[in-house]
């Protein structure tokens, strides 16, 4: 019965040949795309190399597949690993050939290959290629976020800047000019996308984007903090035009960045839930968190070299609500993208006069928020010393009376069996 | 009656046994004697009374690990990552500063050998030169010693899970930060496949989305797969990074890296690489 099938199959085989013309060495690689050519019938799919192994699909003549692993030898045919719509397994290499389409990629006239490249890996259709994952548009409430791409990340670090007090509102889709715009608003500017030493990458839906260099004068008096999570956003500090000590100039308290290439978006994916949660939920100070975070990509995340971060600024930044939440971040007002600028004052006994009074909201501001961390440190300590207490004292309590309870009950047991 | 009475008793107590029982298995206190958690972590902070408090987990390809931070007597927090063995696999000293570069490069390579020696499984690794040893400057006046030292097999070249990254405070010459990864290798380190192979599946792969243009830079490991999130076992990989030809219309040059399996030829996964910008817009 072996006999007849080998025979029958190098019949078949020698048919294939035959009628597609195809050549005997084989031009299949990973990656490419092949037809599957039958005589008759259907093309078993296997799950494993071999005529033997169990059919997980019946592929028409003609059907289109995507090369995924491969070759192997077995039961003398040269079998390839393919995926498609109906699944994926293993297919002998005499009922493929090469498609004369490319592979089925998103259609999207206005994307190139490069796009189809990313657009195909993460199955994002119509999208851009500077756009790794599409955002949504979300608003939560103030306290920039600015961001480009990744919206899952940029979501997490919001959740857990808004648990803080913070009021955070997540812009995603901006363009350079509406970013200008937020810093001089913001108290964090978070971004993730692509970088370099001297700006960053903003993009809309519509592919269009635009560089921040920051080379146009803006202010940042509320800038707690800059997080560049980009390619080389902090590599040659020196270099007047890098994009970190830009930030540190116009305002913000300490700014991280990357001094390498951000290679794996994995690891900058790990780096940047690590970042948030020992600088949000634990509380840690920014640059330790910063570099802690990148130690981790020990595991698993790279080899060598890390990607070292660099931070700027020396005073210690927490994002716990150590100062006021600015009331004009309560409600989010509508981004106007050319801001009138004030009036300026020229009366020098008013601007004197404006200047004390300044200075004065600003000590009674700090003062206020000073009794505010005390309280609320306080009534922490307090809860807790308190939970802690109550458990101490109840273990104790059970623990003396719980042998006795349990004699009693073993006691008073037997002389009911009695 | 009396005999209602009397199983009424007895069930009352027993459920009071039950739920004193059930209170005393919940969580102590939040804070425990390092000890508890790790000898090693008694080594690397040696005060008498040091208490830890957990603050969550990692998860990680090579295993999760429990987190922990100390409080030390000058107030300084240390964390510390435990594994399932209790064996410290990582810690991190915060607020540390180093003002002044006191310690020379071999005064603080020395230490961290000696620390090194104490603590990472395979001390043989530390017979050999760093791969990296240099000086941290942080350009805001403070400065650490960072000494790296990767496992390679002796054969094939491939790097191995085993990386051990020492940092010493250029001033007081303590371990700031100490981190490593250690896993004993179970697979095959001889690739079956040469690497001009694995490139050419990864540039057949790549070249219907981009030309490649530069000369991939290859390396081979032994790694778990670090592209999922977690888990997975040890493979023999060919790690190949391709690069296409510089974007003048976007300011990018498209990259990738791709996996291929040394020991099989089968595609693993392919990581984009997140572009830099080169030129401004």
């Amino acid at each position: 019965v072996r006999s007849l099938f080998a025979l029958t199959m190098i019949l078949l085989m020698a048919l294939v040949q035959t009628r597609s013309g195809y050549a005997q060495e084989s031009q299949i690689s990973i990656g490419q795309t092949v037809e599957v050519v039958t005589n008759d019938g259907r093309l078993n799919l296997r799950r494993k190399p071999g005529i033997r192994q169990e059919i997980v699909a019946k592929l028409e003549n003609g059907t289109l597949m995507r090369v995924v692993g491969g070759p192997q030898t077995a039961d003398n045919f040269t079998w390839w690993e393919l995926e498609g719509e109906l699944g994926s397994g293993w297919a002998a290499e005499p009922f493929l050939r090469l498609a004369e389409t490319k592979p089925n990629l998103p259609s999207n006239a206005q994307t190139t290959t490069t796009e189809q490249f990313i657009a195909d890996l993460y199955g994002f259709q119509g999208w851009c290629f500077l756009g790794w994952r599409k955002p949504t548009p979300t608003d939560i409430s103030p306290v920039s976020v600015d961001t480009v791409e990744t919206i899952d990340e940029v979501k997490y670090a919001g959740d857990k800047l808004a648990t803080t007090d913070y009021n955070v509102r997540i812009h995603n889709n901006n363009t350079a000019v509406e970013a200008f715009n937020r810093i001089s608003e913001s108290k964090v500017f978070f971004f993730y996308g692509h970088g370099s030493n001297n700006g960053l990458l903003f993009h809309t839906d519509q592919c269009e984007h635009s560089m921040l260099s920051l080379s146009t004068p803006v202010e940042a008096k509320n800038l707690q903090l800059a997080v560049l999570l980009g390619c080389e956003t902090g590599q040659d500090i020196n270099d007047k035009s890098n994009i970190l000590r830009r930030f540190s100039e116009i305002g913000a308290e300490k700014s991280i960045g990357f001094n390498q290439k951000v290679l794996k978006i994995l690891a900058a994916d790990r780096w940047n839930k690590s970042f948030w949660k020992y600088a949000v939920q634990e509380d840690m100070e920014v640059s330790d968190a910063a570099f802690k975070a990148a130690n981790e990509e020990i595991w698993g995340f790279y080899w060598l070299p890390p990607s070292y971060i660099t931070v700027i600024g020396e005073e210690e930044v927490y994002l716990k609500p150590r100062r006021a939440v600015d009331p004009q971040f309560i409600e989010p007002t509508p981004l106007a993208l050319q801001q009138p600028t004030p009036q300026a004052n020229t009366n020098p006994i008013q601007q004197a006069q404006q200047g004390v009074q300044d200075w004065f909201d600003e000590q009674r501001q700090r003062v206020e928020q000073a009794f505010r961390d005390l309280e609320e440190s306080l009534r922490e300590e307090f809860n807790r010393a308190i939970r802690e207490a109550i458990a101490d004292a109840l273990r104790q309590i059970c623990l003396v009376p719980i042998g006795l309870v349990l004699f009693v009950g073993v006691f008073i047991n037997k002389r009911l069996r009695r | 009656m009396k005999s209602r009475l009397v199983r009424f008793a007895a069930l009352l107590s027993g459920s009071i046994a039950l739920a004193a029982i059930i209170l005393w298995l919940l969580p102590r206190s939040v804070e425990r004697p390092a000890s508890q958690i790790s000898p090693e972590i008694q080594t690397i902070v040696p005060e008498p009374e040091l208490s830890v408090k957990r603050t969550g987990e990692i998860a990680t390809n090579y295993g999760t690990f429990q987190s922990f931070v100390a409080k030390t007597e000058q107030g300084h927090s240390v964390r510390f990552d435990v594994d399932d063995n209790s064996e410290v696999v990582g810690f991190y000293r915060e607020h540390q500063t180093a003002s002044a570069v006191i310690l020379t490069l071999e005064q603080a390579r020395s230490r961290a050998i000696d620390f090194g020696k104490l603590h990472f499984p395979d001390p043989e690794l530390l017979d050999s030169p760093p791969d990296i040893a240099e000086l941290i400057d942080l350009q805001d006046g403070r400065f650490y010693y960072r000494f790296v030292w990767q496992g390679r097999d002796t054969i094939s070249g491939a790097y191995l899970p085993q990386t051990l990254r020492i940092e010493i405070n250029a001033e007081s010459g303590i371990v700031d930060s100490y981190v490593r990864l250690y896993e004993r290798v179970t697979v095959d380190t001889k690739p079956q496949i040469e690497s001009l192979a694995a490139e050419q599946i990864a540039i057949n792969m790549i070249n219907p989305y981009f030309s490649v243009t530069a000369k991939p830079e290859t390396t081979l490991a032994v790694t778990r797969p670090i592209w999922k999130i977690e888990g997975g076992n040890q493979l023999l990989v060919w790690q190949i990074h391709l690069s296409g030809a510089f974007d003048k219309e976007k300011g990018i040059t498209p990259s990738a890296i791709v996996f291929v399996d040394a020991l099989t030829g089968t595609l693993l996964h392919i990581e984009p690489v997140l572009p830099n910008i080169e030129q401004e817009n």
